[in-house]
């Protein structure tokens, strides 16, 4: 069965290129970095004043100003970076926005020191033990689940203050729990962060708990 | 010659650049693959019974606060927040991976897919991840391209065979797919700015990621001796290495299509194909994130948009050999 070729426009070639040149234009400015800094933090000394300093033991004695003029000079070029890239992605942010789209790849740009490990608990009979502790082959309770990547979404780099995305993640593995296991009254997520060290380094054994949330049978 | 001279003759050449077209192989293959490792995602969601979780909304037991923000997401202010939408949205993207898979009204589903995605992130954004951008990015292009001409029901509709007729179909969209990858490679290694992917930070990026929970395979804490970490040091440095020389590959590339252009060192990259240094580090990369990370489809994704690499005349060629060799007539015919 052959179905017939539909006819081609002569400007075609023109027009298809002039598109594709559009989308690269476009997809270029979205490549380029915006700035991290806010409206408040343009007039503030104490903005990043850590990665200011070095600068200045580099070029300070070249350049001839003072700390404090280099501090303006950065803060001023990055809220002018951070403007230009904005005001040069209005026209095409609408199409980005609505489809979820960017040019930005930061993997694993920053790889965590002190990562989080989640952790749940339950209380049988009485007594607490853990159900689930990840990389752990004895507590590995729905584990297929729970680091499946849009899941590890959810829960891992939760802030101090978990949201509430976080907050329905540990309600539902509670009511999974709950309905799975009968003599389970009580269950306990949280996330547990470890300080890695170099090889060198003596490893720290302190282990920090947070984001701990609390679900009682019944309450679900 | 003038100025606008030069420029007409800039833009005859981008507009004949743009115009060239190929067998649908290689596009085919990228398709193919991509759809496959889509569907597999859709599907493993509801393998692991998260449809309602990810996809519905707090009221009915998902994850996600759709209904309770300020500006409601597209999707429920289209459909009730019910557990039948939630239901709805998965099979609807799950259905559309499965038709780009073989191919059959590829553009279609690709838009279908393209948009129902967007309106999946819209209700959990913490669950897309970089290979999710990606993939939209990805859809978009085989949207405007003819990738179900092969190896698809595309192709068997128009044709009668699913291999297709040979014709010809557009390069612009492998081209494109191939740019994409040279910027996600290289925004990937420029963005690297954590002290631990340089010298200054002992190389140790590859050993301090393989000791988070959150994303190691296996426990990896032995990394902790010798010679252990000298490996994840130099998997480091080898990472950081090609990811951030990445844009080279574009003037290997250039330099093979003007045998005429670049020089002696140019004759030599031509000789030895030196761009598949770079494309063989990213493939063996992306094999040991399979097997030692736990970051889902994103390595298989990413191989799957391999075949772009390839002109599709290289690809049959390979195709054509292993088929003598093994003896396969259908893979002879590709």
């Amino acid at each position: 069965m052959r179905l017939p070729k539909l006819p081609t426009l002569p400007a075609m070639p023109q027009l298809r290129a002039a598109l594709i040149l559009g989308l690269l234009i476009a997809n270029a400015i979205y490549a380029l970095p915006v700035a991290k800094i806010k409206d408040e933090e343009r007039n503030d000394p104490a903005f990043r004043q850590a990665e200011i300093d070095v600068w200045y033991g580099w070029f300070g004695p070249t350049l001839g100003i003072s700390r404090e003029k280099l501090g303006d000079w950065v803060r001023a070029y990055l809220w002018a970076q951070r403007q230009t890239v904005l005001t040069l992605r209005a026209p095409v942010r609408p199409i980005f926005d609505a489809f979820h789209v960017s040019q930005q790849w930061g993997l694993f740009a920053v790889v965590t020191e002190a990562p989080d490990r989640l952790i749940i608990e339950v209380r049988r009979n009485g007594e607490w033990e853990t159900l689930y502790r990840r990389l752990d082959g004895d507590r590995d309770w729905h584990d297929a689940t729970l680091k499946y990547r849009r899941v590890r979404g959810v829960w891992d780099g939760v802030r101090k203050e978990p949201k509430g995305t976080y907050k329905r993640l540990t309600q539902w593995i509670a009511r999974v729990i709950f309905d799975e296991q009968p003599d389970v009254d009580r269950v306990r997520v949280l996330l547990e962060k470890e300080h890695k060290q170099l090889p060198w380094v003596e490893p720290d054994p302190q282990l920090e708990r947070r984001a701990e949330r609390y679900h009682r049978r019944g309450e679900m | 010659m003038t100025v606008a001279e030069r420029l007409r003759g800039w833009w005859a050449r981008w507009v004949a650049f743009w115009d060239e077209r190929e067998h649908p192989a290689s596009l085919g293959l990228v398709r193919m693959f991509l759809g496959l490792c889509w569907a597999y995602d859709f599907f493993n969601i509801w393998r692991l019974g998260l449809v309602i979780p990810l996809f519905g909304v707090a009221e009915v037991g998902g994850f996600s606060d759709a209904l309770m923000r300020e500006h409601t997401p597209l999707f429920y202010r289209l459909f009730a927040g019910t557990v039948a939408s939630a239901t709805g949205l998965h099979l609807v993207m799950t259905l559309a991976a499965l038709c780009i898979a073989m191919g059959f009204f590829t553009r279609t589903s690709c838009f279908v897919l393209l948009c129902s995605w967007a309106m999946f992130v819209d209700v959990l954004p913490y669950a897309d991840r970089g290979i999710d951008t990606l993939s939209r990015l990805a859809l978009f292009v085989l949207m405007f391209s003819r990738a179900g001409q092969y190896l698809g029901a595309d192709a068997f509709i128009r044709t009668g065979s699913v291999w297709g007729d040979g014709s010809t179909i557009l390069s612009s969209p492998r081209r494109l797919l191939v740019l994409q990858l040279v910027v996600m490679y290289t925004g990937a290694g420029w963005s690297k700015v954590g002290m631990t992917w340089w010298p200054m930070g002992h190389f140790a990026a590859l050993y301090f990621a393989l000791q988070d929970p959150a994303v190691a395979a296996w426990d990896f804490s032995y990394l902790r001796h010798q010679p252990f970490f000298f490996f994840t040091q130099v998997g480091t440095a080898v990472t950081i290495l090609y990811q951030c020389t990445y844009p080279a590959v574009l003037l290997l590339m250039w330099w093979r299509r003007h045998p005429e252009k670049g020089g002696r060192i140019a004759d030599f990259t031509r000789k030895y194909r030196v761009e598949m240094v770079w494309i063989t580090l990213g493939f063996v990369f992306h094999l040991a994130l399979a097997a030692t990370m736990i970051l889902g489809i994103f390595p298989w994704a990413m191989l799957a948009m391999y075949p772009a690499w390839f002109h599709p005349d290289e690809l049959r060629a390979f195709f054509r050999d292993v088929g003598r060799r093994l003896g396969l007539r259908s893979a002879a015919r590709a």
